[in-house]
């Protein structure tokens, strides 16, 4: 297989006759490239997001070039472990504090390892292309379908508009479907990735954890992360995206679907520290359905631009949805994330805190969106944006926005933007500390909160380190 | 002066609105422009009205705009508004008359009902009253004309202080500044011109008072306030139309220069019937230490899309926005304010609480910028809601935009019904529901009430109980 895939690396660009060469070479049975085809067909059709689309009014597309990019790049041998990659491949393969590890180098998986007693308990955590072979119905059914479509505007309504009281569609947003996209590519082109299913009432205490690190120039990566965690399941999962520093444009678009069965709980980390020369799209969705619960942490650390749109769908009752999110940019880093906490039934809660500290002449756009759609009485949301900027030409947009069409419900949001506070700096400072300390510490005491919420001792600890180096220089 | 007949009787959607505001007079005009837009209608209006050649480029350059500009696609519905089916131009009398005396009967007899010629005797400084397009009376006291302050309608203004307006006339607004504005760049007609000189506090309010009562007719009023430095006016406009089946549009302009220490307070009792769209742009530059006040109440008009804004260009500026809006059955308020930080040590605060009711739909939509080198800004946006039933709606669109490190931005927003516990008491107190929500609804707007001055606070209360007349809670 990886022989095969190795003669599509030299072709370039984004072609449907690519897509039918990619899917060749990996024996994919002929509804899997339907649906590649589908996809194409619409990211076709769709045009470029244009400056007057209002999601992308922030971020522009003008310099991305597609031209060039190459969608596909085998990877390491499967279970061989070259000496180019770097040393944290072979820690993560290693990690003794996971209960599974995928590393997926390039567009292809190259390890991956699942605790026996969980094999044998059902649990599945593979590439998406084994899934496909192994269990097609699995994929068949969530892969695409669900949680991240590209065939449906994200934002419209739930419920049709009326026409009563002026009522118009699409709140704030107009009539956009520039967010559909790049998911439409994505759905093209996916190689790799992740897919994990937890049967029935398994809970998985240790985490599992995922490397996704590509090198291959010109490579444009399109990972995949399906995860359907069945009833009463629980288990968390760490990912990790990273890429080499050079000096060829790159390219990531993404796909991140979680589905949630009755009483599941998930607890998922996307933590992406890619070079500074990535452009970084990320569709993702999670789907919770009645009781289950949900802890979604997006840490933004790396790539030259990321643009996001994470949307919590809650489709049943009695869900419980936390949205956390960090980031950090310095030099020109952009960052601009759209969250979406979709109250389509009641008696649910979400509760969404992103904190984003920004230096240089670093550029954040977060835009929140709570919508309480007409039957979901009972929601109780909640959404915070903090950002602190560190120094003077740095720049922060917020927009939290509500769209709440019940009555009986709980919602608020609130946003800050600041310098660090001088009165903190000031304390530091009298008791010995000099300035750059004093700010480096409350910096990180700023991030501590969201960092506390990840189960690895060792990502915590890498984290640390790359926003200490990100103060530092 | 009877309750009835109070000045600032500002109803409401109810049915109560038909009978006090919704009467209308037979149309019996001086001048009637034939329906629709075109130069030739332009050019007969500026003619009309005897205008310099430089205001008729103006309004020519203004429409070439307007057909340019493409309807904007958020906030409220537009499409259905028929630009062709719209009298542009409207003249009842010949002349703008000092005394009330000589205010053709007729007219004179709508102005009587709405309690104008009492409420001028009583607390006014000044009163201006427009009537379909133009100004019908205007008169100061004479203590202020000494002083050498001007309040004259925006056509008079121009015919005796050409150099005055020459300078400021469409340097705040620009005619390409959105398609509205485009549009009452091209057709303007009546409004208010003040002037006050450095200095002089004019220490009661100016008011002015707009009646549509053609059907489909189109307002299009421009008012010019100038404060120069030091001085201190608060300006106060009411409005109301007749009630009938097809649609008005109210198109205004306002331009308000608050020159070195000059402080404006500018308070709206927006009470057009539900068939009145209501699109409306404000704005006010605020130079050094200077401070503008923006009180606006929003409670009739089928749809209203405004956004009164302060422009803080010199240092210590203060900007202050406060916004009521109340949206019932068939109405949409998207209302908010923009605050535009461009100098150091600028303040602001917006404070903004909407009430939805009967399937109405209120949203805030506001812009807090900060510019680079704007430091020691302190902005703070607070945003409550109300929604009093299942069927209406409540949006917040809060935009926060930061280029600048040293600053201290906070935005809040809540979204809640009326309180059971809060209901329970009252009604242990022996109060019925209805006058239970009434008193918690006017506890919820009174801190922007109370910013009133008395008889509007009143009236403003009056209102309130009116629009919640039938409501259960």
């Amino acid at each position: 297989m990886a022989d095969q895939a190795a003669t599509l690396n030299t072709k370039n660009g984004l072609t449907k006759e690519a897509i039918e060469a990619l899917s060749k070479s990996k024996n994919e049975p002929g509804w899997v490239l339907a649906r590649r085809l589908e996809a194409w067909h619409l990211y076709e059709e769709t045009p470029m997001p244009a400056p007057n689309d209002e999601l992308w009014r922030r971020t522009s597309v003008k310099d991305l070039n597609l031209d060039a990019v190459v969608p596909f790049a085998a990877g390491a041998e499967p279970h061989g472990a070259p000496a180019a990659l770097p040393a944290k491949f072979q820690q993560v393969r290693d990690d003794p504090n996971a209960a599974g590890v995928l590393a997926q180098h390039n567009s292809t998986v190259a390890y991956t390892r699942l605790a026996d007693d969980l094999k044998r308990r059902g649990v599945i955590f593979c590439d998406i292309d084994t899934a496909i072979r192994e269990h097609p119905d699995l994929v068949m059914e969530y892969f695409m379908t669900k949680a991240v479509t590209y065939s449906e505007n994200r934002y419209a309504s739930a419920k049709p508009s009326t026409g009563k009281s002026g009522k118009h569609e699409g709140g704030g947003y107009g009539n956009t479907v520039g967010d559909l996209k790049f998911a439409a590519l994505h759905g093209a082109f996916f190689s790799g990735g992740t897919f994990l299913y937890v049967p029935r009432n398994v809970a998985i205490d240790l985490p599992l954890q995922t490397l996704l690190y590509f090198d291959a120039p010109n490579l444009a990566m399109f990972t995949h992360t399906l995860v359907v965690l069945d009833e009463g399941a629980s288990v968390k999962l760490i990912e990790n995206y990273a890429s080499k520093e050079n000096e060829t444009q790159r390219f990531s678009d993404g796909a991140v679907e979680l589905i949630l069965k009755p009483g599941a709980n998930l607890q998922y980390f996307h933590l992406q520290d890619y070079a500074q020369n990535v452009w970084h799209f990320s569709s993702q969705t999670a789907l919770l359905e009645r009781d289950s619960a949900l802890t979604w942490l997006v840490g933004t650390l790396g790539s030259q631009t990321t643009k996001a749109f994470l949307d919590c769908k809650m489709v049943g009752t009695g869900t419980n949805a936390a949205l956390l999110g960090f980031f950090f940019g310095n030099d020109q880093q952009h960052f601009d994330q759209h969250t979406f906490q979709n109250h389509i039934v009641g008696h649910s809660t979400s509760d969404l805190l992103y904190k984003g500290a920004l230096k240089d002449r670093a550029y954040s756009a977060f835009r929140g969106l709570i919508r309480v759609n007409p039957n979901a009485q009972r929601s109780d949301a909640y959404q915070a944006n903090r950002n602190i900027l560190l120094s003077e030409h740095a720049h922060a947009d917020s927009i939290p926005e509500l769209e709440i069409e019940a009555n009986d419900v709980r919602c608020t949001h609130g946003a800050t933007v600041g310098p660090i506070d001088p009165e903190q700096v000031f304390y530091l400072m009298t008791r010995g500390i000099p300035r750059p300390q004093a700010e480096q510490l409350i910096t990180e005491g700023f991030f501590d909160p969201l960092m506390q919420k990840i189960p690895l001792e060792s990502i915590r600890e890498e984290l640390t380190a790359v926003i200490k180096s990100k103060i530092g220089g | 002066m009877t309750e009835n007949q109070s000045a600032f009787d500002i109803g409401a959607s109810s049915s109560v609105y038909k009978e006090k505001y919704g009467f209308y007079d037979p149309e019996k005009y001086v001048f009637k422009a034939k329906k629709g837009l075109s130069r030739e209608i332009v050019e007969e209006i500026s003619w009309m009205k005897n205008e310099p050649d430089w205001m008729l480029q103006f309004r020519l350059r203004a429409l070439d705009i307007f057909y340019k500009k493409t309807l904007p696609q958020w906030g409220g519905n537009l499409n259905d508004i028929d630009f062709n089916d719209i009298y542009y131009f409207l003249r009842a009398t010949d002349k703008a008359e000092r005394s009330w005396d000589e205010v053709p009967s007729d007219i004179k007899r709508t102005f009587d009902r709405l309690g104008i010629p009492e409420a001028e005797k009583k607390f006014l400084a000044g009163v201006g009253a427009q009537y379909e397009s133009e100004v019908v009376y205007h008169n100061i006291q004479e203590s202020l004309k000494k002083q050498g302050v001007i309040f004259l309608g925006m056509d008079q203004g121009l015919a005796e202080h050409p150099d005055l307006v020459k300078r400021y006339f469409g340097t705040v607004i620009p005619a390409a500044d959105n398609k509205f504005a485009a549009l009452n760049s091209a057709v303007w007609s009546g409004g208010s011109f003040i002037y006050v000189p450095p200095g002089v506090h004019v220490d009661m309010p100016l008011q002015a008072y707009f009646r549509i009562n053609a059907r489909n007719m189109g307002q299009f009023e421009r008012t010019l306030i100038i404060a120069d430095e030091g001085s201190y006016v608060h300006y106060v406009e009411g409005c109301t139309a007749p009630t009938y089946s097809s649609d008005s549009l109210h198109s205004a302009v306002v331009e308000i220069i608050v020159h070195k220490n000059a402080r404006v307070r500018y308070t709206t009792i927006q009470n057009w019937s539900s068939n009145v769209y209501n699109l409306v742009t404000k704005r006010a530059v605020a130079y050094e230490d200077a401070t503008m006040e923006w009180v606006d109440c929003n409670l009739g008009s089928k749809l209203t899309m405004k956004y009164p804004s302060v422009y803080m260009m010199g240092k210590g500026a203060h900007g202050e926005i406060l916004s009521v809006a109340f949206a019932g059955q068939g109405q949409h308020q998207d209302a908010g304010g923009k605050v535009v930080h461009g100098a150091p040590y600028t303040t602001s605060v917006i404070s903004s609480k909407s009430i939805s009711k009967d399937g109405g739909r209120t949203s805030y939509r506001g812009l807090l910028k900060v510019y680079p080198g704007a430091e020691g800004v302190k902005s703070n946006v607070r945003c409550d809601a109300l929604l009093l039933d299942e069927q209406s709606r409540s949006d917040t669109y809060p935009y926060i935009e930061v280029d600048e490190d040293n600053v201290t931005i906070g935005h809040e927003a809540s979204v809640s019904k009326i309180g059971e516990e809060q209901l329970f008491y009252l009604m242990s107190r022996g109060l019925t529901e209805a006058e239970a929500s009434t008193m918690i609804v006017s506890g919820f707007i009174e801190p922007i009430v109370k910013e009133l001055p008395m008889e509007f606070a009143v009236e403003m209360n009056r209102l309130i109980s009116l629009q919640m007349e039938g409501s259960v809670g």
